[in-house]
């Protein structure tokens, strides 16, 4: 049990509840009723949370057990991980809308497998060309999906539909 | 009655439904594992194709599709952890553990042969009972509802995994996320910070790959374990699987009645008669612990009852003319494209058409056993792939699985910012199931809720008292109380515990 962790998230979880209960004094009665009981919950079991963390962690320390830090290098290798998901996925959306989704989709799987590994680079070519394609073809030709607006028109080559 | 249900059989029997219902079969399982499509928007794209056909193989295709779909969301669930429908999402609490435990073949056999049950058992009740179970349908009123989905978030307590309170504030989130946008009677916008793409809230689909690819992918990467690759590979015991749910009789019974049951309250919805198969299980298993771990009783529960909703949902749609679910209402408009009225008068002027429907959805519960495992198997192998091929694969799927749901990029935007939800749960050790339960409720619980004190012009004090003096209201009342006590001495029993 990590207990500095547990009182990160109560504090933020109270944090969360205290405005959703303020927005929630700007609509209606019948709009806010729900909204606001339910934040209004989860302030109470916030509190709740924090209360029992700090009581338990008292006695951890005074028992001269260790907590375990807040960040131990498991979550640091996690938090490299996720920055690096989050800005791959974050620039492929940019992509999408600059170059379409096929060109973006080649570069997306091509970059992001080279990032998490990069063994292999011509097999990660030759995947990123066939899986950008199928989904391609399966979603936008044989399934009718929209294709997204972007600056360049190379999906309009694809689309057989 | 018995030339009626003759006619169905011998219709149903036609090379030419067969046919259809095996093409409906195959497609649906196709758009089931695939992360953002739904069972509706399967039957929905799939109506036009069906223009040219006579009625009764259109509707045979369509059913195919539904029953398929709604089953194979669980094999994306339990080789990827991403549900494929949020159907599938009970799944994957043991599917996924499974899986990683070297069992993939075996979760998608139970998966398979449970799904065929509550689909067969569902579609019998349709046959012989969707008159009377109609009729019960219609009892249940706002407060009722209202009850009900109190009564799935009750159930958070037991579907907890270690804190209790931190499992119940991941649930009050989900409620809360799945207020955003417009007040379903007012029509006010909530919490939707003045953008657009939030003013008809986050759909449940997006919400869910979010929650899950994401972070999935995340624990891929940092996970360097690759004991389980070489055993999923061989997908084996998924044929011999069929005994070992036979022998859950108590537990596949009982889902399939609960399936059933909710599948006839018009909204209530697959997701939550997993959620309360799987919780019924839990709390009458010998083994409690096992569950969300691996356990083979909680993969059967929730697969037979999802797919016992199917044959449920059908009952108000083809006796009463009222659709139970969006499946069923993307049926509705297919059922009248062809110049079909739903509701009782079907039964009287299209004997054919109405009978044979329900019989090939029988056919079709059958039919997707061996389509399913045989899909099943070439699927598995996407476990042996290099982890960062199978990263970016599920990334991409993810993104395209959001953005297939309405063609909006933005809603590949909120598809991230649900992961980083969803990576932050995995931080703090909150479990995310209760999130979902959250989601999937809150629309129902505040749609009731309003009508239910519009009912009483706003006055709470006679709400309370119509929930102790309505029968139905009581039931549900005390099957919460029920719940939560139930919870509360779980809860102490694992702190004496540790």
């Amino acid at each position: 049990m990590n207990f500095t962790k547990d009182i990160a998230l109560a504090l933020a979880f109270t944090a969360l509840g205290l405005w959703v209960s303020w927005e929630s004094f700007s609509y209606s009665y019948q709009s806010s009723v729900f909204l606001r009981g339910l934040a209004i919950t989860l302030v109470v079991m916030s509190i709740m949370l924090l209360i029992t963390r700090l009581s338990k962690y008292r006695h951890v320390v005074t028992a001269a057990d260790d907590s375990s830090p807040f960040i131990d290098k498991k979550d640091i290798r996690q938090l490299v991980k996720a920055l690096l998901v989050f800005g791959l996925v974050g620039g492929y959306i940019l992509a999408i809308t600059l170059v379409g989704f096929l060109l973006a989709t080649f570069l997306f799987v091509y970059i992001a497998m080279c990032s998490f590994s990069g063994k292999h680079r011509t097999l990660y070519l030759v995947y990123s060309a066939a899986l950008s394609l199928t989904i391609f073809m399966l979603f936008f030709n044989a399934l009718g999906v929209t294709l997204p607006d972007s600056l360049l028109p190379i999906d309009d080559f694809f689309k057989i539909v | 009655m018995l030339d009626a249900l003759s006619i169905g059989f011998l219709t149903a029997s036609q090379p030419s439904m067969l046919l259809a219902a095996c093409l409906g079969v195959t497609i649906g399982v196709f758009i089931g594992m695939l992360p953002g499509l739904t069972s509706t928007m399967g039957v929905a794209l799939l109506i036009p194709v069906t223009f040219s056909f006579p009625p009764a193989v259109g509707l045979a295709l369509l059913g195919g599709i539904y029953l398929a779909s709604t089953f194979s969301g669980s094999i994306s669930a339990i080789l990827l952890n991403i549900p494929g429908t949020p159907s599938a999402v009970a799944t994957c609490q043991d599917g996924y553990p499974m899986t990683r435990n070297g069992k993939a073949g075996r979760a998608v056999g139970l998966s398979v042969f449970a799904s065929c049950i509550g689909g067969i058992f569902s579609a019998i009740v349709l046959l012989f009972m969707a008159p009377v179970l109609s009729e019960l349908s219609l009892m249940l009123g706002a407060p009722e509802y209202f009850l009900l989905a109190l009564f799935g978030v009750t159930i958070i307590a037991s579907l907890s995994e270690g804190n209790m309170l931190k499992s119940l504030m991941g649930g009050v989130l989900g409620l809360i996320i799945s207020l955003i946008g417009m007040h379903p009677l007012t029509g006010e916008m909530r919490l939707t910070l003045g953008q657009p793409s939030l003013y008809d809230g986050i759909p449940l689909v997006i919400t869910l790959i979010g929650l899950y690819s994401i972070p999935e992918v995340i624990s891929i990467l940092t996970d360097d374990t690759t004991s389980q690759k070489s055993e999923t590979s061989q997908f084996t015991g998924a044929l011999t699987t069929l005994k070992d749910v036979l022998a859950q009789r108590l537990n596949v019974v009982r889902s399939c009645v609960i399936g059933t049951l909710v599948g006839i309250v018009p909204g209530a919805g697959q997701s939550i008669a997993s959620f309360i198969a799987y919780d019924a299980a839990k709390r009458s298993s010998r083994t409690p612990e096992q569950f969300g771990k691996g356990s083979e009783e909680g993969l059967v529960a929730a697969e037979t009852a999802n797919n016992a909703v199917t044959g449920g949902s059908l009952v108000p749609l083809l006796t009463l003319g009222v659709p139970g679910n969006a499946v069923s209402a993307v049926l509705m408009g297919g059922l009248i494209i062809h110049g079909l009225t739903p509701g009782p008068i079907l039964f009287d002027n299209s004997p054919d058409v109405a009978y044979g429907f329900i019989f090939s959805l029988l056919f079709s519960n059958l039919l997707f056993v061996p389509i399913g495992l045989l899909v099943a198997k070439y699927c598995v192998k996407v476990i042996l792939l290099p982890k960062e091929i199978l990263a970016a694969s599920i990334l991409t799927l993810a993104v395209m699985g959001s953005y297939a749901i309405r063609g909006q990029v933005s809603d590949i935007v909120l598809m991230l910012s649900i992961g980083v939800i969803g990576y932050l749960f995995m931080f703090f050790s909150v479990s995310r199931a209760p999130m979902v339960l959250g989601l999937v409720l809150g629309t129902m619980a505040e749609s009731n809720l309003a009508r239910a004190l519009t009912l009483v012009r706003g006055d709470v004090g006679e709400l309370l008292l119509q929930f102790i003096t309505r029968p139905f209201s009581l039931a549900l009342v005390l099957l919460c109380l029920a719940s939560i006590i139930m919870g509360y001495r779980k809860s102490r029993l694992t702190s004496q515990r540790t």
